[in-house]
């Protein structure tokens, strides 16, 4: 028997570790490097407890590789299921076999620019969140000082916009996006340490750091980085000199608020994996309304033998991303034993 | 039934707001309020069309009775909030239908917002809602003294230099025939809105339906 | 006239991604649509020739415009008080042999004493639009506006009368009495849309280039914030910035550009309640607007759509500088005169600049004149 995991991020890592320890043969397949969005765009501490990505990634990573096979630069493009079997093609023509599937392709961050009302696709100056999580990254090209990609200059003056194309009939999508109050406190804070003159504006609706996030990442924003809230959604972005003009109603205050900033970061929408609709195609996948995978017990599908880890069944943290990968372990486990998963209606 | 509940209800049954997706959840995000120019202007705690939004959900009869008699005025109908608004909320129909509801089913729009005799004139004389000789430069100072020199030279202007034609008249906008007119009246007859300014204007509305043979 | 979609080329090329609003104007257009098909009403669709523009750059939504035999609905206020912009369009309109009538049985469409809110009530205001639309119809001309106003209000109205039975009938029996019939249009084109499309043409035959010319635009709140899946550029509208590229020149941006002008629509002879007088709200707005783009951009003109938006900014600026001491004196032109003047009309004659109050000189000159 042979398990194929689809994806190697936070919960594809944890799903073929916990595999591979109980024994399955499991093949790790994943298109770029091991380690998934955290990976790609080079995240330093990770929300909500602003652990190291050294600490918490790596180590599943070092997991992962020494237990499973594992085939980085390897996209599985195609997926058929014959009989009790699935067969995954990859890119380069090979063809996986395997008696069951977990798919945890993570997630698409939307693409600013199609924000027209935030002008990502005019000013260089208004960026996706995870170009600000690269910047605050100590080793990256600027040291970890948030900085202006239209001239370099320092940004003393930042603005954070939460919920671009989040919650919203008009831009983007309709749902919460889960992360971005998190990482947005985080990156306040991140800020603040690595250059104490910046001023960091957070615009917000809601703020949704849950559980322990309160007090390990809000209020040590605002108590102890003096970071500024506003509670209004930005509503307007112009250019005016070589600062950007952000708008919003201070809600609290019943006031209008215009504030000319260095940066504007757009905590962009978690959108499904591109992958999820091809293969909801090829295996009559139910999803939802949204377009992420639908699930029973959190990880199993309608499809026996396929199951989800991660952003593919939705939006979440990091962390439930890695339990649900193990989730999803036990759940294969339990298939390969039983014939069903630990979710199946049959 | 009081003023404020009978307003409420007329509002909520406007077919802008109950047969459309005019009022839905609110975020209480402020998106409307930022962008809107009477807010702006005049002070979102004059005029929040966030506010108004939240009185229509929560059924705030008194708040919208009290926006009759002077914050409702404050808007300048542009859309500005319709085209922001993340639940796709539409404040501007609702103040249409507040300023409506006001007016036509409680009675309660102050002096300074009832249509001007001028302005009604206009439509019903002559078909259009402007005519060249509207705005008189002894009520427009703000517009400055060169605009008094080009109103003196309109007919000049008008019917010499320019001399478009249907365009040359200074009592109307563009020449309507007197079949327009007759229908304009007439269609303000037969939707009651003829019988509607009698508590305004009655000498001139009798004026009309006499003219025009419609009943009193 | 080919049967192409025609993408609007100055508008971002950024990938569409669909919303639930745009999902609900599709299934909007859809009861368009369907209710015809019922006998609700007749259905008046756009004949060829007609030029289909792509609305939302991506969406596959689109807008037909008309390009021949067009009813000229009129504008009270451009035609009142800037008649020089309206004898700009049969310019043009001329120019290239397009075919228009020019009917005096139309009356206004009583879209600012709508939007004032005190005038008359909705059922009048929707029977006053149904028998323009059918007075139009029956002449066999496509409905052609003037007014950006009227644009804002036939396209809310077209949308109460899809949405609201109710309303519905009530027009439907208004229009018996008037031994008329329920007509309504599959798309509201505006005479800029027809202008825009013939930007190319316009600068082919042009006589005097707008190279070196500077302008800022005002896109009409009730062009496109009303209206913003059925315009050209969708909520980046662009007739006006890409009629004024196609002739040689350049539209900037400045920070208030999304701002309304402030017309308020009760600022002729009307609202004085209290602390609230919309004379002063077109000033504050149309003060705000010119500074920025005075400061910003220094522009030749600042171009509009909308007749009451260029008034206002026309009247607003002597008050700046007398007043205010902020001298901003930015000339105001219609899309109509921008394109005449391209095609070298008379700067008086045609395009009646004698009844601006902001002088034109600097501009003409830059133009060649």
């Amino acid at each position: 028997m042979s398990v194929v995991v689809i994806g190697g991020g936070p919960a594809g890592l944890a799903a073929a570790a916990s595999l591979a320890s109980a024994g399955e043969e499991t093949y790790l397949v994943e298109k770029d490097e091991l380690g998934g969005f955290p990976k790609k765009h080079n995240f330093h501490l990770l929300a909500p407890r602003l652990e190291t990505y050294e600490d918490v990634i790596q180590p599943l990573i070092n997991e992962a590789k020494s237990k499973a096979r594992v085939l980085e630069h390897a996209e599985a493009i195609g997926i058929e299921k014959k009989g009790d079997k699935f067969n995954i093609r990859l890119g380069d023509g090979k063809v996986l076999t395997a008696d069951a599937v977990i798919l945890a392709s993570g997630f698409e961050p939307l693409q600013p620019e199609t924000l027209l009302e935030y002008k990502a696709y005019l000013y260089p100056d208004v960026i996706p969140s995870w170009k600000l999580e690269e910047m605050l990254s100590p080793n990256s090209p600027t040291n970890g000082i948030a900085t202006r990609p239209s001239d370099g200059k320092r940004a003393d003056e930042i603005a954070i916009v939460f919920c671009a194309g989040s919650r919203s009939r008009t831009l983007g999508v309709p749902y919460c996006s889960f992360v971005c109050c998190g990482y947005s406190c985080k990156q306040a804070i991140e800020i603040k340490r690595s250059n104490p003159e910046a001023r960091v504006h957070l615009f917000y609706m809601d703020i949704r750091t849950i559980g322990e996030e309160e007090n390990t990442l809000y209020w040590v924003a605002q108590e102890e980085c003096g970071a500024h809230f506003v509670r209004g959604r930005v509503a307007g972005l112009e250019k005016r000199g070589d600062k950007l003009i952000v708008t919003a109603e201070d809600t609290l205050l019943n006031r209008r608020v215009e504030l000319p900033v260095d940066l504007v970061s757009l905590d962009v929408a978690v959108l499904p994996s591109k992958t999820i609709k091809d293969f909801a195609q090829k295996l009559n996948l139910e999803l939802t309304e949204n377009g992420f995978v639908k699930t029973s017990r959190v990880v199993d599908t309608n499809i026996p033998g396929f199951f989800v880890a991660g952003m593919t069944s939705g939006p979440k943290l990091i962390e439930m991303c890695i339990a649900e990968g193990s989730a999803a372990a036990a759940s294969v486990a339990n298939y390969l034993k039983e014939g069903k998963g630990h979710g199946s209606k049959c | 039934m009081g003023e404020a509940e009978e307003l409420l209800e007329a509002v909520l049954n406007d077919p802008r707001v109950r047969d459309m997706d005019t009022v839905r959840g609110c975020q209480e995000c402020g998106s409307c309020v930022t962008v809107c120019p009477g807010a702006r202007f005049f002070g979102s705690d004059k005029f929040s069309p966030r506010l108004i939004i939240e009185m229509v959900s929560n059924r705030d009869a008194d708040g919208l009775r009290e926006l009759i008699d002077e914050g409702i005025w404050c808007c300048a109908q542009c859309g500005s909030c319709r085209v922001v608004c993340p639940r796709g909320n539409d404040p501007f129909a609702v103040v249409l239908a507040i300023r409506e509801a006001g007016e036509f089913k409680v009675h309660i729009t102050p002096e300074g917002a009832v249509l001007p005799l001028f302005h009604l004139q206009a439509m019903l004389d002559v078909g259009t809602c402007a005519r060249p000789v509207t705005p008189d430069p002894k009520t427009h100072p703000d517009w400055g003294p060169k605009w008094a020199e080009i109103y003196s030279n309109m007919e000049k202007i008008r019917t010499q230099t320019i001399s478009c034609p249907e365009l040359m008249k200074l009592d109307r906008a563009w020449d309507t025939t007197p079949e327009a007119i007759k229908e304009m009246r007439k269609i303000w007859e037969i939707t009651g809105a003829l019988d509607h300014h009698m508590q305004h204007y009655p000498d001139y509305i009798r004026q009309i339906k006499a003219k025009e043979g419609f009943k009193e | 006239m080919s049967r192409q979609i025609v993408v609007p080329r100055e508008a971002p090329d950024v990938p569409f991604k669909s919303t639930k609003k745009f999902e609900e104007y599709k299934r909007f257009r859809d009861e368009l649509y369907e209710l015809a098909e019922k006998g609700e009403y007749k259905l008046w669709r756009v004949p060829e020739p007609y030029i289909e523009f792509e609305t939302v750059r991506g969406s596959g939504l689109t807008k037909k415009i008309p390009m021949d035999c067009l009813y000229m609905h009129k504008s009270c206020w451009l035609s009142s008080l800037f008649t020089g912009a309206v004898k700009s369009i049969f310019y043009v309109l001329d120019t290239f042999g397009i075919k228009y009538f020019n009917d005096q049985n139309q009356i206004t469409c009583t879209g600012w004493a709508y939007h004032g809110g005190t005038a008359c009530p909705l059922e009048t205001s929707v029977t006053i639009a149904a028998r323009n639309w059918h007075q139009a119809y029956v002449s066999n001309n496509y409905l052609c506006l003037h007014c950006i106003t009227s644009h804002g209000m036939y396209y809310d109205e077209r949308e109460v009368l899809v949405h609201s039975k109710e309303l519905r009938d009530k027009v439907r029996r208004n229009m018996d009495k008037l031994g008329r019939e329920l007509i309504i249009p599959e798309y509201i084109p505006h005479i800029h849309e027809v202008i825009y499309a013939l930007r190319d043409k316009i600068a082919e035959r042009a006589k005097h280039s707008y190279k070196g010319v500077v302008a800022v635009e005002h896109n009409a709140c009730h062009y496109w914030k009303l209206a913003p899946f059925e315009v050209i550029g969708g909520t980046t509208p662009v007739t006006l910035s890409g009629l004024v590229e196609a002739l040689g020149g350049q539209c900037k941006r400045y920070k208030e550009w999304f701002s309304c002008c402030g017309m308020g629509f009760g600022h002729i002879g009307w609202y004085n309640v209290g602390a609230v007088s919309h004379r002063y709200l077109n000033r504050a707005a149309g003060i705000t607007k010119m500074i920025s783009a005075k400061e910003e951009v220094d522009p030749d003109f600042i171009i509009f759509n909308d007749p009451g938006c260029g008034i206002v900014i026309d009247r607003c600026q002597w008050y700046s500088d007398y007043v205010m001491g902020i001298k901003t004196d930015i000339p105001v032109l219609w899309y109509s005169q921008v394109a005449a003047l391209a095609l070298g009309a008379d700067p008086y004659k045609d395009v009646g600049l004698d009844l601006h109050i902001i002088s034109h000189d600097r501009l003409l000159k830059k133009l060649g004149y």
